[in-house]
């Protein structure tokens, strides 16, 4: 038996979940950390009500909630927030750690929310002023944070990049048969069965879709 | 072993996890409905069985305002099932997700309500040994193969987080050596 699963708060934790176990930064759950976040504000405000007439009448029980509920909302409270600075700062952390790849890929760049795509531009910037007063001294072709050797149509290879091919954790939540493991290879014996509830240790790339789709949890 | 890194999920965030499952308690106390965030719970009436999630449960315990059940399987036959069958049976025993850390939080805060609770935790670690060993003999089995995926049915929460840094990073180095 678990909590109802269709709750914002579980939608939150699976989110959460998600981002700390995958090797790349994923879709920044708008609407979702709004909704929570309004929640929690509203769910706040209940309580230090509640705890405000509960004072003003002296300690004894109130109209309102008695103690035991308001000391439980509070507890849950708590929950909710650690979950939600936590998503946020796995996200953020991320982001630092691939910032250049962040910023330079677009497809990357969208996925972040309005505030977390200041902070990657910002943070780019420092670390390339920072970077930049070393590298300025350095010899000719080799000043630049980008590239190993400058080279004008050079690929950029010292740009950090998240491991898609890192090996994840994760169970399956709904049946999808005989699923092909990479679209590029189409050999039947490329497959693997994937069952509802079964759990696999298996290259973050191949799942990556069915992550998209929820079809699948990481662990 | 790999170091950690801040992104990794920590046991204590596992833990954290498990105390969403629901167990249910037998209220001393009245109470209407509580509306959470996370789903309404109640009414409680006393002697009246009420679920709850874990860490609710716990908050009442702390306060001695109610009995927590042990789920089904937390009792010494069950147990003494699953380990045999374990040592036999190739495949993992379905047990809950979370069965470590709901097993170790029960003998902590919830002894009193369990017969014998020193046995039953006892017998969830002789599992959880049994396990290991098997699992780390299924490492030794690991061939290429395992780049196509590695199914581990019926594997734990607890289980994954320990296995995780060691396992991942193996299947990662050997995924380069055929690059």
């Amino acid at each position: 038996m678990t909590q109802p699963d269709d709750t914002d708060v579980a939608k939150l934790k699976r989110a959460w979940m998600n981002e700390k176990c995958a090797p790349e930064i994923l879709q920044f759950q708008a609407d979702l950390v709004a909704r929570v976040t309004e929640q929690v504000e509203h769910q706040e405000a209940t309580v230090s009500s509640a705890r405000a007439a509960a004072a003003a009448a002296g300690g004894a029980a109130s109209g309102g909630l008695d103690d035991l509920t308001a000391h439980i909302m509070h507890a849950e409270l708590n929950r909710v927030r650690f979950m939600l600075r936590s998503y946020y700062r796995t996200r953020l952390h991320k982001i630092e750690a691939h910032v250049v790849h962040v910023v330079k890929e677009t497809e990357v760049y969208e996925k972040l929310s309005p505030q977390e795509q200041e902070y990657a531009k910002d943070y780019a910037n420092l670390i390339e002023g920072h970077f930049g007063s070393v590298l300025k001294d350095l010899p000719d072709r080799y000043t630049s944070m980008l590239q190993q050797i400058e080279e004008e149509d050079g690929p950029f290879d010292m740009v950090a990049e998240p491991n898609l091919d890192k090996h994840v954790f994760c169970r399956i939540k709904e049946d999808r048969g005989d699923f092909l493991l990479d679209p590029n290879d189409p050999d039947p014996a490329n497959t693997v069965e994937l069952n509802k509830g079964d759990i696999y240790l298996i290259r973050y790339r191949f799942i990556k879709g069915l992550l998209e789709e929820d079809a699948l949890e990481l662990i | 072993m790999s170091t950690r890194s801040s992104s990794d999920l920590t046991h204590q965030e596992v833990n954290f996890s498990a105390e969403d499952e629901v167990v249910l308690v037998v209220p001393n106390f009245s109470l209407q409905q509580v509306h959470l965030l996370g789903g309404t719970y109640g009414p409680f009436r006393p002697q009246i069985q009420a679920a709850v999630p874990l860490w609710f449960a716990t908050i009442l315990k702390k306060q001695g305002k109610c009995c927590i059940i042990p789920p089904m399987w937390l009792n010494v036959n069950a147990l003494r099932t699953v380990i045999e069958t374990e040592r036999v049976d190739d495949v993992f025993q379905g047990l809950p997700f979370h069965y470590i850390e709901l097993a170790a939080e029960l003998c902590k805060h919830a002894r009193d309500d369990m017969i014998d609770w020193s046995r039953l935790y006892d017998l969830v670690d002789t599992i959880r040994s049994v396990r290991h060993v098997k699992i780390q003999s299924g490492l030794r089995g690991l061939n290429a193969d395992a780049l196509k995926g590695v199914k581990l049915r019926h594997l734990s929460a607890i289980e994954v987080n320990v296995l995780r840094p060691f396992m991942s990073s193996v299947v990662d180095h050997f995924l380069n050596c055929f690059k």
